[in-house]
């Protein structure tokens, strides 16, 4: 065991010191940072300080609502003359009282749900907009893309990066050495935890970045605000907890399949000796993890498409994140899909080891994977 | 001791090794010498447990070879094999605690090597910025930095010049006099001649002879003998002598003539004529060289391996 966390310090250290690897992180993490803060940035452009927002209210809410800088305040006779109001545009929104909601109080838009307001109100009120916009699917889009493109990009970067570091060692011989004193499956072994701890750190940092956006550019209200208005609301869960529950999701999901993925790829990158050899032999397990990337970014419309994807391993840690947050998957789907992810896992490691311990050590031509599995050392 | 028994191992249909056995024992440097493709590498490979034998053992002081005791071993792969990038000192202690040294013993370990090997001052360099000989010198830093039980450093010299050789030649001896087993192969016949107590000869995937370097020379000492008289005398009538069949006088340095300014004589002949013309060269006068000739490792080598 002791081995295993030397040969992952090592290959940890290794790629931390790369310029590559610092240049890139940095650079995802900023734009997380940005993309976090956007909202928020937009929307202070949105409605300026020195412009107060026109809203209307009933009677008894006038009072309260008077007290709340940045707003101004026309008294209306009853709820059905707030909604007309907004409805004729003389405001931007109206506030009313509504025994049905939990909060009992309801905020009446046209087009856009005023999260400055949203924001401003003590309590979270149920937000209704006269006017929708087709918006919710270009949410679910939006979610897809960012889901499939941080799963694809960090499983390009870090597997490959693996990859590459495996063939290094078996063209230096540096494995011979290695081989001499710790066995292959400490060396892969190593080489799948380094990987999962940096991807698992990414990801976070990602997340960690994107929210720290959010909340310092005040992004943090308005999407909420949004997200309660595109995202059903089930079992009373607040949209902020059913956002970063499918971050969470996504987080598990991401570290098991990219073990999963890392280990196929440096299992195969042992069988070639050059690294100008490495791109034939990463394709397959390049297609495990693309063709899903395209068919959830495609077929996410399509809810049939998306539970068979929601469930196939390699397209999983994409599509069940997805379901999550749009509230389509019951709780026991993720759990499922989950266990099934990691069978598929155990398999690969299983597959991966066998093929780095019978090649890592034959120099020359390619193996062909048949051989590989095939001959002994 | 480290003992190999019978080892045979065929790669498809090429059979590298057939019924491979020898020793390597303690305190004493063993040259391990063949062509290319000869199974040198082969050999050291299954020693070191990185490839498995098809059938036969390796034992080190009679128990059979694994995993726990190849751990104990050093070991030199014949093409270099650091990391690139890595720092020389920072991947000697990879390796040695990769080898279950502790961080303080493989600090120490790696600094005193470092410093053998006059590579302190490149401690902090990566290795791929060394000059060809310090990233070999680093090299046999790696295999030596977790004090070894046995050494198996395949090619150690190539790549050096004559001073580093030397360098390498001193720490080699230290640790065979510290009671290391160390087998090494080399390709440069005239620094195993230098080094070596043992010398292994491997051809065709098969040991052609094991023994002390000394002993295999003198077997293979042909009839020659040499015979150095001071300046002036006459030799030519050696060549007219019973049982001689060749005599000639080689020129002063030439056939490592020892005599300061006088005659060198080389000549054939059976053991008993020879001890007959010593006998005759003193009753002429002094006699100062009279030897068997020792051949050159080279020239062993080729007789073996023919």
């Amino acid at each position: 065991m002791n081995s295993v966390w030397l040969v992952t310090r090592r290959e940890l250290l290794a790629q931390v010191r790369s310029k590559a690897f610092l240049i890139g992180t940095g650079i995802m993490l900023a734009m997380a940072l940005i993309c976090g803060a956007l909202p928020g940035i937009i929307g202070g452009f949105d409605q300026g300080p020195d412009e107060p927002m026109k809203i209307a209210a009933p009677e008894p809410l006038v009072s309260e609502l008077a007290k709340l800088k940045g707003f101004a305040v026309q008294s209306v006779g009853s709820a059905s003359a707030a909604e007309r109001a907004v409805r004729d545009g003389k405001v931007e929104a109206a506030v009313i009282q509504d025994a049905d909601v939990p909060s009992g109080l309801a905020v009446i838009a046209k087009e856009d749900p005023p999260s400055g307001l949203v924001s401003a109100l003590t309590v979270t009120p149920d937000v209704r907009l006269l006017d929708p916009p087709a918006v919710a699917q270009f949410v679910k889009q939006l979610a897809a893309m960012v889901f499939a493109v941080m799963f694809f990009v960090l499983i390009m970067m870090y597997g490959q990066t693996a990859a590459q570091n495996t063939v290094v060692e078996k063209q230096t011989r540096v494995v011979e050495i290695l081989l001499a004193a710790v066995p292959a499956r400490v060396l892969l072994a190593g080489k799948i935890l380094s990987n999962a701890v940096l991807a698992f750190a990414t990801v976070a940092g990602l997340i960690a970045a994107v929210s720290l956006g959010a909340w310092v550019s005040g992004s943090w209200a308005a999407v909420s605000a949004e997200a309660s208005v595109f995202l059903p609301t089930a079992g009373g869960a607040s949209p902020l907890a059913m956002v970063s529950g499918s971050l969470g999701w996504f987080l598990l999901f991401f570290v098991v399949a990219f073990v999963m993925f890392s280990s196929l790829m440096v299992g195969s990158a042992a069988t070639v000796s050059r690294l100008e050899e490495i791109g034939s032999v990463l394709t397959p397990t390049m297609m495990l993890a693309m063709i899903p990337y395209f068919l959830v970014i495609m077929f996410n419309d399509s809810e049939v498409v998306l539970d068979w994807l929601s469930y196939i391993p390699f397209s999983s840690p994409t599509a069940m994140p997805l379901r999550i947050v749009t509230g389509e998957a019951a709780w026991w789907e993720p759990v499922i899909a989950l266990v099934i992810l990691a069978v598929t896992t155990v398999l690969a490691i299983v597959l991966a080891g066998k093929l780095f311990e019978n090649s890592i050590l034959r120099t020359g031509a390619r193996i062909r994977f048949k051989d590989a599995f095939s001959t002994r050392v | 001791m480290l003992e190999v028994s019978n080892v045979s191992r065929a790669f498809g249909s090429l059979q590298a090794l057939t019924d491979v056995s020898f020793e390597v024992r303690p305190g004493r440097l063993t040259g391990f010498v063949g062509g290319n493709g000869a199974g040198k590498t082969t050999a050291m490979r299954i020693i070191m447990g990185v490839l498995s034998a098809d059938s036969g053992q390796v034992f080190y002081d009679g128990q059979p070879i694994g995993r726990q005791i190849d751990a104990t071993f050093g070991y030199m792969p014949e093409e270099r094999g650091l990391y690139p990038k890595m720092p020389v000192r920072e991947q000697l202690i990879f390796f040695a605690q990769l080898h279950g040294l502790d961080q303080t013993k493989a600090g120490r370990n790696a600094d005193r090597l470092l410093e053998q090997l006059g590579l302190t001052e490149r401690a902090k360099d990566a290795v791929e910025k060394l000059s060809l000989g310090n990233q070999q010198r680093a090299q046999i830093a790696a295999a030596l930095v977790h004090d070894p039980a046995a050494l198996i450093l395949d090619e150690p010299f190539s790549g050096l010049d004559p001073l580093a050789v030397d360098t390498v030649m001193t720490v080699m001896k230290e640790f065979a006099a510290s009671g290391t087993p160390i087998l090494f192969s080399s390709h440069q016949l005239d620094v195993v001649e230098r080094i070596t107590d043992d010398l292994i000869v491997i051809a065709g995937g098969q040991i052609k002879a094991a023994g002390a370097t000394a002993a295999l020379q003198s077997q293979h000492a042909g009839s020659r003998y040499r015979l150095g008289l001071p300046a002036g005398h006459s030799w030519e009538w050696v060549s007219q002598w019973d049982g001689i069949t060749e005599a000639r006088q080689v020129e002063d340095g030439a056939g490592s003539g020892e005599t300061a300014s006088g005659i060198t004589v080389l000549f054939d002949a059976t053991p008993d004529a020879a001890q007959a013309v010593l006998r005759q060269a003193l009753t002429l006068g002094p006699v100062e060289v009279f030897e068997r000739v020792i051949p050159p490792l080279s020239q062993v080598f080729r007789e073996v391996v023919a």
